[in-house]
């Protein structure tokens, strides 16, 4: 290696940043198709503003229909971003650098996106701050026994806490960023690197808080699907009421979103040439997170049906058994198909070396772990204990355009950090291409 | 204030000086260190491993306010409506397990916050002098040497160029 150091972090430096100079013509192709479809949602969300919640397929009994499956789905997708960059971090595996800022950035969008979703099937988003709790004069507090209670507090924590721990993780690189660019921008790079100098005192307590992030954030990302499950195990609808589901739940998220760092990292590092940062290595690491989680998703199924089908509660056994053959039946082996049977390809090494494999199974993961909502929410709604309240849900148009629209307003929110944030962390980075040259 | 300043391309070379400089007995208060990435051999040198850091106290106040809070909002909430007591599904009006869920996510709320706000404290930020110009020595690692230090420094150096 003749050149020195300096120059060879600088390198790392440039390489990485270069994607945020100038965006090609189909960034922005892209990025105008998601907002045309945000546009649309929303549009479909004033008509249901207008109408009243009567436009959204919920019927007795399925009251709860595409908006909380959304819900549960996007909390579960953000689910994987904290775990790389928290749990990771705190078992010092090195793949982490290769993914941690964008499966941050991932957990954000994913929580900006699920929080949208009680507003919106509350259907009176104006009253949406009631569920926090504030002194009145009518004396008016939450039910603090209610799981959808604690769902408050578990998200807005989670987000609120994965905010922190992602900007605390950029503000070095933005210091770098800030000689890279100047105008406007580079003024927001300056401001947000909060005149970051990188002395030792800075770095010292930098570590620090950063390992103790990362040891709240690890229990949090537990607790937050538990949470969310408990929204479903804590009543008493056959299908739901299981002590299973929180670590069902929260390895049902790691899963669903491994899936979506695939999704999400295996396009952008071919468009940004992050070849050399973002290794088939570090894929293939990630692959034995995403199979090992898979694998515990299809355990939970396993004792799901066969603990209902063995025990004695005839309503449980009557949900699972018109769960596998009953009117929504195709809907739950495309769910097995998917979770379960795909993922075993990873178990080939040369499958979870080959991005176009990890490419297609994330996009059945993901298609999967949506029905695994649709299966627990809709089904068990549709079949619970007396055969007169039996019935089916259809989502409406206005349900399906708002759908679509998250998934676009999702990947809005990542098309704009690619071209503003380094997309990788830099100086963690440079902190391996040193430990590993020094080896 | 007069300073001497080390600018290095090699990570080595900033060790090995720093270590020689700290060796003359050059007070650490008087040296100053920016580097690219953490260095734990700077660590050892000044005697500044993170273990060391005061962060922990802001963590350990922030957990500790976080878990009384959550419990003191449920608790409070629902006493104030003790007379008559309003009863929801047949639970006593203070129930330890459901607060737990409310008292253990604003641990981690206020931990981290609290986490947060230690370190823009501890380490100078958000400094407006920086942001209006900022103090950027790009991928070098750089060794300061100031205060009273400036002398003796300027000495040891006087010394190595007759050697």
């Amino acid at each position: 290696m003749a050149t020195k150091l300096s120059e060879r972090l600088d390198k790392i430096d440039r390489d990485i940043l270069m994607p945020m100079v100038k965006p090609g013509k189909t960034y922005w192709i892209a990025l105008g198709l998601c907002v045309f479809f945000v546009l649309v949602a929303i549009g479909a969300w004033i008509y249901q503003l207008k109408t009243g919640l009567g436009a959204a397929g919920i019927r007795h009994p399925g009251m709860w229909g595409f908006y909380i499956i959304n819900f549960v789905f996007w909390v579960g997708i953000a689910h994987s971003g904290t775990l790389i960059s928290a749990v990771l971090l705190l078992f010092r595996a090195n793949f982490r650098s290769a993914f941690n800022r964008s499966a941050e950035a991932m957990t954000i969008f994913a929580v900006m996106t699920a929080g949208l979703f009680p507003i919106i099937h509350a259907g009176r988003p104006w009253k949406i701050y009631w569920l926090f709790p504030y002194p009145t004069q009518r004396e008016i507090w939450p039910n603090f026994f209610s799981p959808l209670e604690w769902d408050v507090f578990a998200v807005s924590t989670y987000f609120t806490i994965s905010l922190i721990f992602w900007y605390l993780g950029m503000v070095p690189d933005l210091a770098i960023a800030r000689r890279f660019f100047g105008g406007i921008r580079g003024f927001f790079y300056r401001l947000f690197s909060l005149g970051w100098t990188g002395t030792v005192p800075q770095w010292m307590h930098y570590v620090r808080a950063s390992l103790f992030l990362a040891a709240f954030a690890t229990p949090l990302v537990a607790s937050v699907h538990s949470v969310v499950s408990f929204d479903f195990a804590v009543s008493i609808v056959p299908g739901w009421h299981a002590t299973i589901f929180p670590p069902f739940f929260v390895a049902g998220a790691i899963f669903s979103g491994c899936a979506m760092v695939f999704t999400l990292v295996i396009p952008m590092r071919k468009i940004f040439k992050l070849e050399e940062y973002i290794t088939i290595d570090h894929f293939e690491n990630l692959a034995k997170l995403t199979l090992f989680t898979g694998l515990i998703v299809t355990y939970a199924y396993i004792t799901e049906f066969t603990l209902p089908l063995y025990g004695e509660n005839i309503f449980e056994r009557d949900q699972f058994v018109y769960r596998a053959f009953g009117d929504y039946k195709w809907y739950s082996w495309a769910m097995i198909f998917c979770n379960s049977v795909v993922p075993l390809v990873l178990f080939i090494k040369q499958m979870r070396r080959n991005l176009l494999v990890l490419f297609i199974v994330s996009i059945f993961i993901n298609i999967g772990m949506w029905l695994e909502r649709f299966v627990i929410v809709v089904i068990s709604l549709a079949h619970e204990y007396e055969p007169y309240s039996w019935g089916l849900y259809h989502p409406s148009i206005v349900e399906i355009l708002i759908t679509i629209g998250s998934f676009a307003w999702f990947f809005m929110w990542f098309l704009l950090f690619t071209r503003a944030i380094p997309v990788v962390s830099i100086f963690e980075v440079k902190e391996e291409r040193v430990r590993e040259e020094e080896k | 204030m007069k300073k001497v300043e080390f600018v290095f391309d090699e990570k080595e070379d900033f060790v090995a000086k720093l270590k020689e400089i700290v060796d003359a007995g050059i007070s650490p208060k008087d040296i100053r260190v920016i580097t690219p990435i953490p260095v734990h051999e700077v660590d050892e040198i000044l005697g500044t491993h993170p273990h060391r850091s005061k962060i922990k106290y802001f963590t350990l106040v922030g957990a500790l306010t976080g878990f009384t809070a959550g419990y003191a909002l449920t608790t409070y909430t629902h006493l104030s409506w003790e007379n008559p007591p309003l009863i929801v599904g047949g639970k006593p009006l203070v129930s330890v397990i459901p607060f737990f869920v409310i008292a253990y996510e604003l641990t981690i709320l206020f931990g981290g916050i609290a986490t947060f706000i230690g370190l823009l404290i501890l380490a100078g930020l958000p400094s407006i002098k920086r942001i209006i110009s900022p103090e950027d020595y790009g991928n070098k690692f750089v060794i300061q040497v100031k205060g009273e230090s400036v002398e003796e420094i300027e000495a040891l150096l006087k010394a190595e160029e007759e050697a």
